[in-house]
């Protein structure tokens, strides 16, 4: 009774007409940056902040978390039209989104993004509302070396969401990105690595830039190389209830929503988890699970339908440890938490009872908001659909604009469209040879938290790393990391496949 | 997939790892207190090292012949030359000629090198690049670069 209480009295905040226009303004904002490469979330909310001090303090937290969620689909869009993730979380969108995309079925790849977000969206605030609070205690608990083992995690499915590509080439993806994640000041000795004296080096290379380069630019090439005739991509048809997805999509895509649902909303509850894992857990279980696994990476809508609902559905998880303990998850929450802190709201466990206006208010607010992004977006997805219909030799120089701006956008600074441009055609040379930079750019991402967290538990366990097996959420991690390496190998070996049984029967 | 560009992809790579060891051992993989800064490096250029040989192995292996889908031409590697030197040169050109005739002599190389016309690329070039100067430099106001007489 106390929550539906908690939920009625927040919707009647939500709904508030000044609360229900920062809502609109949030989402409305969080999907044009998520589109525009570059000008993500962080960058956003960070510019926005001083207009949130003249705000009352749930207004503006309304607001920008409307940016957050707004931007993880927005990001979805650019991903699934021309391959270019506006979020980490959308990596793992690029690959079947782009790929129904080419052939004719934006508009489902997009609707089936929209409506996974809306459920996973009002099901994570429903969730919130009932176990939050409760679950959120089991951030606590979280250590140096839970962490090392959750991200082990993450990267043992990083080689399991590598599309067409082979084990051992993900495995060499993943070494590059994790050493380019090693470039610049050594976060616990302060040392510099591999900056040869650079100064633009020293902070490393923001994961925007590689992402820009080495999916944009890269795809923008090898575009341009097969000099596709027209747009390159089959058509879609116009009218938006052709566009929509249609009852056998549904049918397939049911399940992975609900999955990624409840996936994304765990995931996001633990502190690192996030939605960038969420998002690859989800594909790779979906993968795991499907009759059909060789369609994915071809266009299988459960690719698009399970990482959306699990990346917006950790997306808002990760508010319970921001709300609940304090606890920023990435660094967008932590500008939140800087917001929450200007207003002189101290965040934890009394938050819920000093004010619960704001508590109840912020989880209304995703269901409202939730809601806003369908009706603001569905609508318009002939709009994006039909921005596939220009030709490519418009398109891409287009998209390279884009791709230019959006770098520099981020710091002001040249240098980083030059790397951007770079990579980019390093980011062709290695797909030319059979390297697929997904694995890379999840790496990269993890790599950072990975390091620190193994070496800050390696020095609290005096260098014995028997640390991480004798935590028990730890242990739980690492065990699921094996099973995860191994499962594939030991169905292989017990269960052939039906066409090899076949083939050796013939 | 190109051979030829797997082999020089992972050839490329592995050598990027050897010299990663080599720097890796010389920040130091272990101090008195637990890891160093080369601990980490040395991991990841391990991982490369040790994947690539599986990675050789499967290069040398025959490939099957791909089907060809029929709607590309493939092989325009004038047009893939025309794009890599501008997505190089673009950002070098941002700051001694500002961001809208530095975008504008892009986009119309770019437009023309795809065989589009001279006054359908005049025409997209204006519109693009005035377009995004106005989206982020005087909606977003993120300050484009510009020059001393632009």
């Amino acid at each position: 009774m106390e929550v539906f209480d908690g939920l009625i009295q927040g919707l009647g905040v939500a709904l508030e007409p000044m609360n229900l226009f920062y809502c609109t303004i949030g989402v409305f904002v969080g999907t044009a940056v998520g589109v525009l490469p570059g000008l993500g979330p962080t960058a956003t909310i960070s510019l926005l902040l001083p207009i949130t001090f003249r705000l009352d303090p749930t207004g503006s937290i309304i607001m920008l978390a409307g940016i957050y969620y707004g931007a993880m689909y927005g990001g979805s869009i650019t991903a699934i039209l021309f391959r270019i993730p506006g979020e980490a979380a959308t990596i793992v969108t690029c690959l079947d989104g782009h790929a129904m995309a080419r052939q004719g079925r934006a508009g489902a790849a997009l609707g089936i993004s929209a409506f996974g977000s809306f459920i996973a969206g009002v099901v994570a605030a429903l969730g919130i509302a009932v176990l939050g609070p409760t679950v959120a205690g089991i951030a606590n608990r979280f250590g140096p070396a839970e962490y090392a083992a959750l991200v082990l995690l993450g990267m043992v499915l990083i080689t399991q969401v590598s599309g067409e590509q082979s084990f051992p080439r993900a495995l060499v993806m993943i070494g590059v990105g994790f050493l380019a994640s090693t470039i610049g000041r050594d976060m616990i000795a302060g040392s510099q690595r591999f900056t040869f004296g650079n100064l633009y080096l020293e902070d490393g290379i923001n994961i925007a830039i590689i992402a820009m380069g080495m999916f944009g630019v890269a795809e923008v090439l090898i575009l341009a190389e097969r000099h596709i005739m027209g747009g390159g991509f089959r058509t879609d048809p116009g009218r938006l209830s052709d566009l929509l997805p249609t009852r056998q999509d549904w049918r397939e895509s049911g399940g992975p929503i609900a999955r990624g649902t409840v996936l994304g909303f765990f995931l996001g509850l633990l502190p690192g988890g996030g939605a960038m894992i969420a998002s690859f857990a989800s594909y790779v279980m979906e993968k795991r699970l499907s009759r059909t696994p060789e369609k994915f990476g071809h266009g299988a809508i459960a690719g698009v339908a399970g990482p959306e609902a699990a990346n917006n559905a950790a997306a808002q998880g990760t508010f319970v440890p921001l709300l609940a303990l304090g606890i920023p998850s990435n660094v967008v929450l932590g500008v939140i938490l800087g917001a929450l802190l200007i207003h002189g709201i101290p965040t934890g466990p009394m938050l819920i009872t000093n004010h619960p206006e704001l508590f109840w208010g912020v989880i209304a607010s995703m269901l409202v908001g939730n809601t806003l992004l369908v009706i603001l977006n569905v609508p318009l997805l002939p709009v994006f659909v039909a921005l596939l219909r220009i030709p490519q030799p418009i398109l891409l120089p287009l998209i390279l604009l884009f791709c230019v701006v959006g770098a520099f956008s981020l710091n002001n600074n040249v240098t980083d469209a030059i790397v951007m441009g770079a990579l980019g055609i390093a980011g062709y040379l290695l797909r030319k040879g059979g390297f697929d930079p997904a694995p890379l750019i999840l790496a990269y991402v993890l790599g950072p938290l990975f390091e620190r967290s193994v070496r800050q538990a390696l020095l609290i366990g005096y260098g014995s790393p028997a640390i991480f097996i004798t935590q028990p959420i730890s242990a739980g991690f690492i065990v699921a990391a094996v099973l995860v390496l191994l499962v594939p190998f030991a169905r292989r070996r017990l269960w052939p496949p039906a066409a090899a049984i076949l083939g050796g029967r013939q | 997939m190109s051979l030829r560009a797997g082999w020089s992809g992972l050839a490329a790579l592995f050598a990027v790892a050897l010299c990663a060891v080599a720097f890796a051992l010389r920040y130091g993989i272990w101090v008195d207190a637990g890891p160093g800064p080369g601990l980490f490096p040395l991991i990841a250029a391990l991982l490369i090292v040790i994947a690539s040989p599986a990675v050789a192995l499967e290069l040398a292996r025959p490939v099957p012949a791909q089907p060809d889908t029929g709607d590309e031409h493939v092989g325009t590697p004038g047009r893939l030359l025309t794009y890599m030197a501008v997505a190089l040169a673009w950002p070098f050109l941002l700051e001694p000629l500002g961001y809208a005739p530095a975008s504008a002599v892009a986009v119309l190389v770019l437009l023309v090198a795809g065989g589009v016309g001279w006054i359908a690329s005049l025409a997209v070039t204006a519109a693009a690049v005035g377009g995004s100067y106005l989206l982020f430099d005087t909606l977003l106001e993120v300050p484009l670069p510009g020059s001393d007489w632009f």
